[in-house]
């Protein structure tokens, strides 16, 4: 029934061809073609190879395995997929992927290419569902193609789009994902009985007078409040105790958030996918929609794919290609988690009804304000649940075609051509309700000498207005020619290619926005007000308009070759040079090439090849050159930007980059050795590829003198091409086939080890560079190698101990500035250098169970601590050295009469606070059934996903992955996917 | 046939590629501007967020002019190394090195001789012709004046006294960046080759700048003059500081009169811009510089005679002490820049030093007079030039509060048997002194740039 109408609709569309029947198969005539087609292909994005010919380190990503995950991204997917592709999570960024061991400070994301071209755009615009296959691109030889842009390595992700003679058919999958609760208990923190004492400790110790004097009355918590009420006698000392001690007693507002704030996040995924075509035509066509609540009350996000293509043959030897792909996403935001700074206020009365926090200024001072004619000035997080109204609305679209013609048997020729456009939009309209917008009209409220108010920011909505367009179109012309004897094959493809990504964007904040009318007021931008609060401090108002264009151009030419000898020798070769408009200077026209080269061998093709126990048997050696960008922001040249003077109304310039005439792309050199090889009945198949990589002219922020006049902030560096890296590493794959028979057990087990070490850097790392925790970078040590103080234990006061000349010493101004990097203790890198998964798949009749274990071992993390003035309601608080023999039991130090900076920063660095962070983690578990029908076939599955840590070899509650971050709750998945035949 | 037909896209795709190279020249990002032009090179030295604010405050928050109640002191959050320079202390920085404030006594004024030499170097890259010849003096005029306002600041903080052409020789001065480059290395010259250049610049710049500015963050020839009257100054040339401050004065010698032009009603006495101002620079805020914790010196307030305006011009009595209102920003943001009181000052003090009595005494009563109540002030005689130049002085003090001059000031003065000072505090009935001559009147450089540059760093 639904083949009819799908068969139908494609016959329609195909107006001027007949459908063809499933089972007549098209003959061709030569049979090592088909033979090709049969064995694994992988895709480079310019071309398609089996993988026997292959001399590089590729990893495949079958449809299968990319389908045992189920999120609605693609990168996350692979994870514990690929051996040599390692997540970090502790930014908020999950793309966040190394491919091998890293040999760039700059960017280290691999290239993400989809189909034949470089994605621009946000990866989150694309449907899982519509994912055939993916790609890895290792090595050199694998991804030299993609030349100035391949250093980090390339994923290329294959989409689907049917094939010839193939009768239509309709696949559906539909799923729901349940996320627990985000978990805001995971960073320790004091009690809510330790916070006031620890407050009224800080108060006896006159830590809040500056704070209570200053003229600008900033905010204070209430028991500090009632502290100075009752210092000034304005509240009977019992009294205040009596309420301080309520608040001692109060309800963690953690837990409030918990309750008014959270909920379990929901999501469901549904894709809809038909294919199907003739000897002439075929078609793709395929609808996804994805929409979820992200977790907090109120947030939604919400997802809509339509993903067209067609190929089509009109005449013998030319086939066209063309595609539509259409994404829109939104995400609503109505309500964001307060920033509640002390943890015993309280969200609600008994009754629910919401509170008044304080924030910014002092209440007594807001009341006083709101009878003097001002806005209500009261802060009720609880009262601004769902009021807000925030959407970013993202609508991209791709168009590409392309034209092959085969002249002969020898020659074809290809013209591609793609447009990818994104517009993302970002609204936020906050009312006149919200605290946000009273806050800020109140600040800016002048009252003149007999009272009268004037409010120079008006009444009304401020609506913030943000668009970003990017707009991408790439041209490809490429010739492939391919020879084949019985002795000699020879592949080669060379082309040309052109390519322009333009940005484009700007904000704009407009005040008294009226809905009703669309009407808004002009604003003076230009003339400082004296603030409400403290008419000694004067400020603009604030504005918000900047737009961006950004351009960048790229010009390549590249050529790839193979060369098989008798089936079993083959060498390939691959070159590509690249321009750019990125570096403004000669570079441009240097044209410097990259290339790469590599040699493989069939042993098992050997006539003298007799081990029948090992039927496949391949090595592999590769050499060559990829490269990057940096940062893609240098120039040559000196570069500033404008600004415009509220002070004296005309235009300035400030300088962003100083003059960098050396400035040129980053090469990484490869050299990858492997073997691929497969027992007999695949009882054991994989890869072994051991690499050594090396990245030359490196950009990375060079110490410079001050002195010079460039710096930003307390940064003293600049972006140079300065340093060298060297990485080495070995990627293992392993798939077995454990038991046959009713339980069938197979097992996949991935195993990498990645290390670098950094072999040339300007200048001599400064002490500080030593100790900045995850990012050093220090000649002869891997990147972000871990550095602390040895630690010398509390002394008889509490005091941290450390050494200095092998002698204790609490001299901690000494630990920054006399201490020799050698006296620091080394503890390890930061970065796993051991990092793989183990999955398992058992099937049994129509039941399928696989899990995957994820594990990262070898490095070491820095936990935090309590630090007074830095890190001031941290947990380790309660342990803190209080008395004389406390040293015996604790290392977290006393609490010293005054924020001691030197004091901190010595502890806070201390390899005390380091742990291990090898860890073993369970992803996922998968329950599927398989359903077989005469009309459909499919499964039904559960999916677990995020389930937590099976071991750690660290000690405390932090999980080593995650660092500080909340990790995500674990989530239940049910869904079913069928392909109706 | 078919081989010409393979030709056809092989020649379209090398011709793309050749005209392709000149696809590649675009800018990348449009915001992105490589100062070459004339307007960009004054919207450079425009930025005077970079070129006229950020001012070193090393020595200002360790003069007496002003002091901090005790429980400020015991404030923990005030910076340990503010807590250092208010005592004194021989360790200052106290191993601090990532302290974008602390640092940037040094930075800052060195990120304006990078700007001016980015359009210095600029400049020499234009062709002059009639249209554009005065704009390029001007800025060149400017550049130059920026540059020599940032060494001058370095010289004070971080440099010693100038006593003999023979002693400053030998000492230490700053590092003379020359050039917009980066890669050579920093070296500390000569203080006598500091001087010089800083000297010449000025005498170079004088005569391209214009006589009026639209605004005066940017200088003028009056500015160039003040300037070198204060190098004069410090360097004891009397005579030529005396000429520098009467060219000065040429352009500008407009005074307020306090009865009539300040104004009561704001928080701060003086309007930002006021007529007195000839070129306009700040100091960097920090802790001790907000009102709640810097209070004014009782003794220099109690020095103010009865009809003296300033005490109500810069004072203001508060609960915990006195408030300064006093500065030519109309905020309580300290102004480092010239004012047309300064050249009275110098011009009566040069006078007073060139045996000039009358000449000094007359300059002095000319500003003064319009200091004091209308009708109560009685101008000033005294017997010898000797009393008049000790009258010069206190006066001085008097009226150039939180100008930046407190310190170069007892710098310059105790080289003298006469004028020498011992600054004394006392925090928590403990006492610290500063003894004149100490080696603590020269600032360490920032623990940061020793360690970066290797340049050689001052003893305490």
């Amino acid at each position: 029934m639904y083949k009819k109408i799908i068969t139908a609709i494609f016959t329609l569309q195909a107006a001027c061809c007949v459908a063809q029947q499933k089972d007549s198969v098209f003959k061709v005539a030569d049979t090592v073609h088909i033979k090709e087609l049969e064995a694994v292909s992988i895709s480079t994005g310019y071309q398609q190879l089996p993988r026997e010919r292959a001399t590089g380190a590729f990893s495949l990503v079958s449809d299968s395995l990319f389908n045992k995950q189920v999120g609605s991204g693609i990168l996350p997917r692979l994870e514990g997929a690929v051996s040599g592709l390692l997540f970090a999570k502790t930014s908020d960024n999950i793309t966040d992927a190394t491919l091998r061991s890293r040999t760039t400070f700059g960017n280290k994301t691999p290239l993400v290419v989809v189909d034949n071209f470089i994605y621009e755009g946000d990866l989150n615009n694309l449907n899982p569902a519509d994912v055939e296959s993916i790609t890895v691109l290792k090595d050199a030889a694998a991804a030299s193609i993609w030349g100035a842009r391949s250093g980090n390595g390339v994923i290329v992700i294959k989409t689907r789009k049917g094939s010839y003679n193939k009768a239509a058919s309709v696949s559906v999958s539909a799923n729901t994902t349940l996320a627990e609760k985000s978990n805001l208990f995971y960073n320790p923190q004091m009690s809510v009985r330790e916070f006031v004492a620890f407050e009224k400790l800080c108060f006896e110790r006159g830590m809040y007078t500056s704070m209570e004097q200053s003229a600008s009355k900033p905010a204070l918590s209430p028991v500090v409040e009632l502290l100075i009420a009752k210092k000034d006698g304005l509240i009977a000392a019992a009294e205040a105790d009596r309420q301080i001690e309520a608040y001692a007693q109060a309800r963690d507002v953690r837990e409030q958030y918990r309750q008014y704030y959270l909920t379990p996040a929901i999501t469901q995924r549904y894709a809809i996918n038909l294919d199907g075509g003739n000897s002439k035509l075929y078609n793709y066509f395929s609808v996804g929609y994805d929409a979820g609540h992200t977790g907090i009350s109120g947030n939604t996000t919400s997802r809509l794919t339509l993903n067209y293509k067609s190929t089509y043959t009109p005449i013998k030897n030319l086939e066209i290609n063309s595609g539509v792909f259409i994404t829109n996403r939104l995400n609503k935001t109505t309500t964001t988690l307060p920033d509640g700074d002390y943890p015993y206020e309280q969200l609600a009365d008994a009754s629910g009804t919401p509170l008044v926090l304080v924030k910014d200024v002092r209440n007594s001072f807001k009341n006083i304000a709101a009878q003097q004619g001002l806005l209500n000035w009261e802060y009720r997080p609880l009262a601004e649940i769902k009021k807000q109204n925030r959407r970013a609305n993202t609508q991209a679209y791709v168009i590409n075609a392309a034209v092959k013609y085969q002249f002969g048997s020898f020659l074809s020729t290809q013209l591609l051509y793609q447009y990818e456009q994104e517009q993302q939009q970002v609204l936020d309209l906050k009312n006149q309700e919200l605290y946000y917008v009273r806050n800020l009209i109140n600040q800016y409220t002048q009252q003149n000498s007999t009272g009268t108010l004037s409010r120079p920011l008006p009444l009304g909505s401020i609506l913030t207005l943000g668009s970003e367009v990017l707009k991408s179109s790439s041209l490809r012309h490429q010739y492939n020619f391919s020879n084949k004897s019985s002795v000699h094959k020879l592949f080669i493809l060379a082309g040309a290619e052109l390519r322009q990504t333009h940005n484009r964007g700007n904000n704009n904040m407009v005040y008294g926005y009226n809905e009703d009318g669309l009407t808004v007021s002009i604003v003076d931008h230009l003339f400082y007000f004296p603030l409400y609060y403290n008419t000694g401090q004067q400020a603009t108002i604030p504005s918000l308009m900047s737009f961006t264009d950004i351009t960048r151009r790229y010009l390549s030419a590249y050529a790839n070759g193979s060369y098989t000898y008798y089936g079993k020798w083959i060498l390939s070769a691959s070159v590509r040079t690249d321009g750019a408009n990125i570096f403004g200077v000669k570079t441009n026209q240097r044209w410097k090439p990259l290339w790469s080269t590599g040699i493989s061998w069939l042993l098992h093709k050997e006539d003298f090849y007799k081990a029948n126990w090992l039927p496949q048997l391949k090595l592999r050696l590769t050499y060559g050159y990829t490269g990057s960008i940096g940062n893609g922001s240098s120039s040559a040249y000196t570069t500033a930007t404008y600004g415009l003077s509220s002070l004296t109304q005309l235009r300035t310039a400030t300088i962003s980059q100083p003059p960098n005439p050396g400035l040129r792309w980053e090469k990484h050199r490869i050299i990858n050795s492997g073997v691929d090889f497969e027992l007999k009945q695949q009882v054991i198949s994989g890869s072994i590829d051991v690499y050594y990589k090396k990245g030359i002219d490196l950009f990375s922020p060079a110490p410079l003198d001050p002195t010079t006049g460039f710096f930003t902030g307390a940064n003293y560096t600049v972006q140079r091409n300065y340093a060298n890296i060297t990485g080495k590493g070995i990627d293992v794959e392993l798939n077995s086939i454990n038991t046959h028979g009713m339980v069938r057990w197979s097992s996949r087990l991935l195993f990498s080890y990645s290390t670098n070490k950094i072999t040339r850097i300007h200048g001599t790392p400064t002490l500080s560079s030593y100790l900045n925790a995850g990012s050093t970078l220090i000649p002869q040590y891997a990147m972000g190698q871990l550095f602390s103080y040895k630690w010398g234990g509390l002394d008889s006061l509490g005091n941290p101990q450390g050494y200095i000349d092998g002698k204790l010493s609490t001299n901690y101004s000494s630990f920054a500035t006399q201490i020799k990097p050698e006296e620091l203790v080394n503890n390890g890198p930061s970065v796993p250098p051991f990092f793989g998964a183990l999955g398992n798949q058992l099937n049994y009749k129509k039941w399928s169970l696989s899990f995957n274990i994820l594990y990262k071992l070898g490095h070491y993390f820095r936990r935090n601590s309590f630090v007074f003035g830095i890190n001031s309601n941290h947990a380790d608080y309660a342990l803190r050295w209080q008395q004389p023999g406390d040293e015996l039991r604790t290392h977290v130090p006393s609490l010293p009469t005054a924020v001691n900076s030197s004091r901190n920063s010595f502890y806070a660095n201390s390899e005390i606070l380091v742990e291990k962070a090898s860890h073993i983690r369970l992803q996922y578990v998968n329950v599927a059934y398989h359903i077989k029908h005469r009309l459909l076939n499919g499964d039904v599955f559960l999916n677990a996903a995020n389930l937590g840590i099976l071991w750690k070899a660290g000690s405390s509650t932090v999980d080593p992955d995650y660092g500080i971050t909340v990790p995500p709750g674990k989530n239940l998945t049910l869904g079913l996917r069928i392909n109706f035949n | 046939m078919h081989y010409k037909f393979y030709y056809t896209p092989v020649l379209i795709s090398l011709l793309l590629l050749s005209a392709c190279s000149k696809w590649l020249n675009l800018k990348a990002d449009k915001k992105a501007i490589i100062p070459a032009t004339l307007q960009e090179f004054q919207a450079l030295l425009d930025n005077h967020t970079f070129m006229n604010e950020g001012l070193p405050f090393l020595g200002e928050l360790s003069t007496d002019d002003y002091y901090v109640r005790d429980v400020t002191m015991q404030s923990a959050s005030v910076s340990a190394y503010i807590k250092n320079l208010y005592t004194w202390e021989k360790n200052l920085y106290n191993g601090e090195k990532n302290i974008a404030a602390l640092n940037n006594n040094w930075n800052v004024p060195c990120r304006m001789v990078f700007y001016a030499n980015v359009v210095l170097d600029g400049l020499k890259k234009i062709s002059i012709n009639t249209d554009n010849r005065q704009q390029i003096e001007q800025l060149q005029g400017s550049a130059l004046f920026y540059r020599s306002f940032a060494l001058y600041q370095l010289l004070v903080h971080f440099a010693p006294a100038y006593t003999s052409d023979a002693a400053a020789a030998q000492a230490l001065g700053v590092p003379l960046r020359l050039d917009a480059g980066i890669d050579e290395p920093s070296v500390r010259a000569p203080l006598s080759t500091c001087y010089r250049q800083v000297m010449d610049d000025l005498l170079t710049a004088a005569p391209l700048l214009p006589a009026t500015v639209t605004v005066p963050t940017r200088p003028s020839k009056a500015a160039a003059f003040a300037l070198l009257g204060r190098m004069h100054m410090k360097k004891s040339e009397y005579a030529q500081a005396l000429q520098m401050a009467d060219s000065a004065l040429y352009y500008n010698n407009a005074l307020m009169n306090y009865n009539t032009d300040i104004n009561s009603t704001t928080t701060y006495s003086f309007k930002r811009f006021n007529k007195e101002v000839i070129y306009h620079a700040l100091m960097q805020s920090t802790s001790f510089t907000q009102y709640s914790q810097r209070l004014m010196d009782t003794l220099l307030y109690n020095s103010y005679s009865t009809g003296d305006l300033r005490k109500q011009a810069y004072y203001r009595k508060q609960t915990i002490g006195l408030q300064f209102i006093g500065s030519n920003d109309g905020t309580d943001q300290y102004f480092f820049g010239f004012a047309t009181n300064e050249l009275y000052l110098i011009k009566a003090e040069a006078a007073a030093r060139t045996g000039n009595h009358t000449l000094a005494l007359q300059t002095l009563n000319q500003l003064l007079v319009n200091r004091w109540q209308q009708g109560s002030f009685v101008p000033y005689t005294t017997a010898n030039t000797m009393d008049a130049l000790t009258l010069v002085i206190r006066e001085r003090r008097k009226e150039l509060v939180h100008r930046g001059l407190r310190w170069p000031d007892l710098k310059r003065l105790n080289k003298e048997t006469g004028f020498k000072t011992t600054l004394k505090r006392r925090i928590d009935g403990k006492d610290y002194i500063l003894e004149p001559g100490s080696a603590k009147y020269i600032f360490p450089l920032p623990d940061i740039v020793a360690e970066l540059s290797g340049m050689m760093q001052n003893e305490r």
